[in-house]
This record gives structure tokens, C-alpha cells and sequence, in this order.
């Protein structure tokens, strides 16, 4: 696994932890391959009934480490993009449940996994927002996925304006589910609830819940990449 | 002895979930008893619980004496479905407990008037099953980041009030005046010469937000046994 994903599983409940924390838990490419990898063995592990996303030290994920965004053609800026969206597709359609503890920062990648999570529990110091706008990109996840997720309104003030939310906040549009204290204990202990359930009934709720996703993320790997190569260095 | 009792208020036709021991859960008779309760004359319909509760879900006692569970649940989709179709509206009243099929009885209604500490609830996955109506149509009603939460947890109930916010609910009400305004928000829909064209319109995906047949769900049922 990557050096910087490491994942930790304590009886049914794994944890897929983002270990960069000197640079914020900045996804690379590498850690969301990794990550995906992970995602696999959770699906396969019948001794694994539920997966818990989190990050070591004070945030959460402050997005995708676009620093090396190099792409001259839509084939490379589509290669490109394939990662985080297979990490998304993986997760969606894992039929366990998913769930996210946010503390501090969660941008870009890091709020677009939101999208997709059973239970998301933030900290009272968490800030959620897409930081794609930076770089003059957009979130892939958010505006095609996502639009079912959140409504449009808050689609359009999170990527296209930059609005950043509260914990709150952030529950009242649907993207996160509790405001806790300490959001990792929350996620876990939500985690090793909902591991119990039937994995027949949860295998069926959660195949209903991801139909279209293969659509959605199909539209993003045709509108984004365009936009990739005009922000590429 | 179909559980269903209906008063009529006006022009308006209340449709009291009668069996308040069970919390109003529903069993097949209960399911076609709503059924013809819906298919009167009346301008519109108030659907609420007896007692202190709106339903508590189905009744799993008498589902596991149903011999076909496929047959049960298509059942009770069709009631769904009629609801929908019937070109009159039908409002929730809802106090207490609104729990799994209760939850989605309420969601299917064109509107919901419920009190700030009622009480909504999709506990099947407990169970070992799942929503089917609620992920359909709920998917329009509370987006898909409420819906999977509600769904997958089986736990998270919410509060009328919450429910409110998320835009389950239309009205809040004190439990003194509930069944007056649910009756005056369902004579006010059925005031608008265009209500009938309107709900056909939101409703014409009906299909596709229904497509969790019976065939998905009910081979789960053998897990209640």
C-alpha cells in the first residue's frame, strides 16, 4: 500500500486512514489507487462489514495534489481523471456500508467523497468546500454525481463560487449527517452498528442506491477533461 | 375487520390507520382497506394513525404468516401506486411514529403535515431488508445524501421538525390542530383547478421511481422467517 494510505481493521470495521498530513492529507494519484485497492479488499473480506474513511492530523483532506497536473491531450487528462473516479465508483458501489469522520478541512476530493458515504460525522471545526475553483478546474464528482446528492443551488455556490461550509451547514444541504465532538468515534461506532445488518439487505439497499452511477460518472469523464487540458501547465 | 376507518370532513375524506395496539402497522388487510378508502368520491384525502402513532411499518408478525411475500409487497406497491395516480390529494397527518412502510406511506402523499416531535424512521435494513418505495421516490424528496443515510443506518430517525428542514415535511403543527391543518392544506389542493394536471406531471415517472418490483425485494423476506 502507499506510504502515505494506510488502513487499519479492528474486527468488522476496516479504516482506510489518509496518512500525509504534513501536507494535509492532499491526495495523489498514487493514494487514490491505493485507496481503491483498499476499497477491493473491503469488498471481498467477508470478515469486514463496514468501511470507515478518516485522516491523521488536523484535516481531514485538503483536496487533490494537482501540483503535477500535466496533460496534453483529452486521453492523458482522461487517464488522469480515472482515478478518483474509479475510487468513487468503488465506493459507491461497495455493498458495505461508508463512512466518513471530517475534522478540520475537507476540500475538493476530500468533500467530494462525502458524496458518496452512508454516514458522514463532522467535528464543529470542520470546513468543507471544493478547491478546484483554485486551479481553475471543477469538482468532477460534485457536478454530475453529486447533483443527486445535494441540490443544484448548493452545487453551484460550492464549485462554481467556492463557498465553504460549516459542520452545520454542511448538514443542512445533505452532506454530512451529525455535528460530534470527536468524529472519529462517531464513524466508528456508527461503523460497528450498521456492520450487523444483513449483508443481503445491504447488498440489495445499496445496489438501489448506486443505480446511475455509471452514467454519472461517464459525463464527467467526457466534460472534464477539456477543462483539464486548459489549466495545464 | 380491515383496520381502516373513514370520516368525512367536508368534502375531505380522513382515512384513519386503525389498529392503535399495533401502532398502526400495516398487514394485508389493512393494505387493501386503504386501497378502497382511496378510491371514493371525496375531493381530497387525509391519510393518519389512530392513537398516538401514524404506522409503524409493517407488521412483521403477520408478514410472517404470508405464504407469498412477493405477492404482498406488490400489493402494497399498488396502493403506492394508486396513490400517486388518483387524481385527488392525499396529505399525511402525522404524529408518533412514521417508521419504514409508515415512513414511506407519508412520502408517497403529495404533502405531509406532521407534528415537530413526530418521529420518521427507515428500520428495515434491520430487519435484513430494505426500503423500496422510500429509495425510489424518496430519492426527490430528500436527495440521495439523506435517503442512503436514513436507509443504511437503519437508526437515524428524525424529528417532524427535522423532517421539516429536510423538505419531507410541509407543514409543522401542534398535536391539538394536526388534523385541522392537514384537513385545510388538502381542501387547498383540491381548490386549485389545476391540481389534478400538476400531480400528473410530478408524478410521470411514477414507473421508474416504483421499478424496485417485488422481485427485489421480497426473496428477502425468507431472512425474516
Amino acid at each position: 500500500m502507499d506510504t502515505h494510505v494506510r488502513m487499519e481493521i479492528d474486527g468488522p470495521v476496516a479504516e482506510l486512514v489518509l496518512a500525509r498530513p504534513h501536507k494535509r492529507n492532499a491526495v495523489t494519484s498514487a493514494m487514490m489507487a491505493a485507496m481503491t485497492r483498499a476499497v477491493a479488499e473491503v469488498r471481498d473480506r467477508d470478515d469486514i462489514g463496514a468501511l470507515v474513511i478518516r485522516g491523521d492530523g488536523p484535516d481531514f483532506c485538503a483536496g487533490e495534489d494537482v501540483g503535477g497536473l500535466r496533460v496534453r491531450t483529452v486521453d492523458e487528462a482522461r487517464a488522469y481523471l480515472d482515478t478518483p473516479l474509479e475510487l468513487v465508483r468503488a465506493l459507491e458501489t461497495l455493498p458495505k456500508p461508508v463512512v466518513v469522520a471530517v475534522h478540520g478541512h475537507a476540500l475538493g476530493f476530500g468533500a467530494e467523497v462525502l458524496l458518496v458515504a452512508d454516514g458522514v460525522f463532522a467535528g464543529p471545526d470542520a470546513v468543507i468546500g471544493c478547491a478546484e475553483i483554485d486551479h481553475g478546474l471543477v469538482p468532477p464528482v460534485l457536478l454530475t454525481r453529486g447533483l443527486g446528492t445535494i441540490r443544484r443551488r448548493h452545487a453551484v455556490a460550492l464549485a462554481l463560487l467556492g463557498e465553504r461550509l460549516s459542520a452545520d451547514e454542511a448538514v443542512r444541504i445533505g452532506l454530512a449527517h451529525a455535528v460530534v465532538p470527536d468524529p472519529h468515534e462517531a464513524a466508528v461506532a456508527a461503523a460497528r452498528e450498521w456492520a450487523r445488518w444483513s449483508p443481503h439487505g445491504m447488498t440489495a439497499l445499496k445496489r438501489w442506491l448506486a443505480i446511475g452511477i455509471d452514467a454519472d460518472l461517464d459525463q464527467a469523464r467526457e466534460f472534464l477533461p477539456e477543462i483539464m487540458l486548459g489549466v495545464s501547465s | 375487520m380491515t383496520g381502516i376507518q373513514t370520516t368525512m370532513r367536508g368534502r375531505v375524506a380522513v382515512v384513519t390507520l386503525d389498529r392503535p395496539a399495533k401502532r398502526n402497522a400495516i398487514d394485508p388487510a389493512l393494505c387493501l382497506g386503504l386501497r378502497d378508502a382511496l378510491c371514493g368520491d371525496a375531493d381530497a384525502y387525509v391519510i393518519t394513525g389512530a392513537g398516538e402513532n401514524f404506522c409503524a411499518g409493517f407488521d412483521a408478525h403477520a408478514l410472517r404468516a404470508v405464504r407469498e411475500p412477493a405477492r404482498f409487497m406488490t400489493e402494497m406497491q399498488s396502493v403506492f401506486e394508486h396513490m400517486e395516480a388518483i387524481p385527488r390529494p392525499v396529505v399525511a397527518a402525522v404524529d408518533g411514529y412514521a417508521l419504514g412502510m409508515g415512513f414511506e406511506l407519508a412520502l408517497v402523499c403529495d404533502a405531509v403535515v406532521a407534528t415537530a416531535d413526530a418521529t420518521f424512521g427507515l428500520p428495515e435494513i434491520t430487519h435484513g431488508l430494505f426500503p423500496p418505495v422510500a429509495v425510489g421516490r424518496g430519492l426527490d424528496v430528500l436527495g440521495r445524501g439523506w435517503l442512503r443515510h436514513l436507509a443504511v443506518s437503519g437508526r437515524r430517525w428524525c424529528s417532524g421538525a427535522e423532517a421539516h428542514d429536510l423538505g419531507m415535511v410541509a407543514e409543522l403543527a401542534a398535536r391539538a390542530d394536526l388534523m385541522a391543518a392537514a384537513v385545510s392544506l388538502a381542501a387547498d389542493l383540491a381548490a386549485n383547478p389545476a391540481f389534478a394536471a400538476g400531480k400528473r406531471v410530478l408524478n410521470r415517472d411514477a414507473e421508474q421511481a416504483y421499478r424496485m418490483s417485488a422481485d427485489t425485494v421480497a426473496p428477502l423476506f425468507r431472512t425474516l422467517v
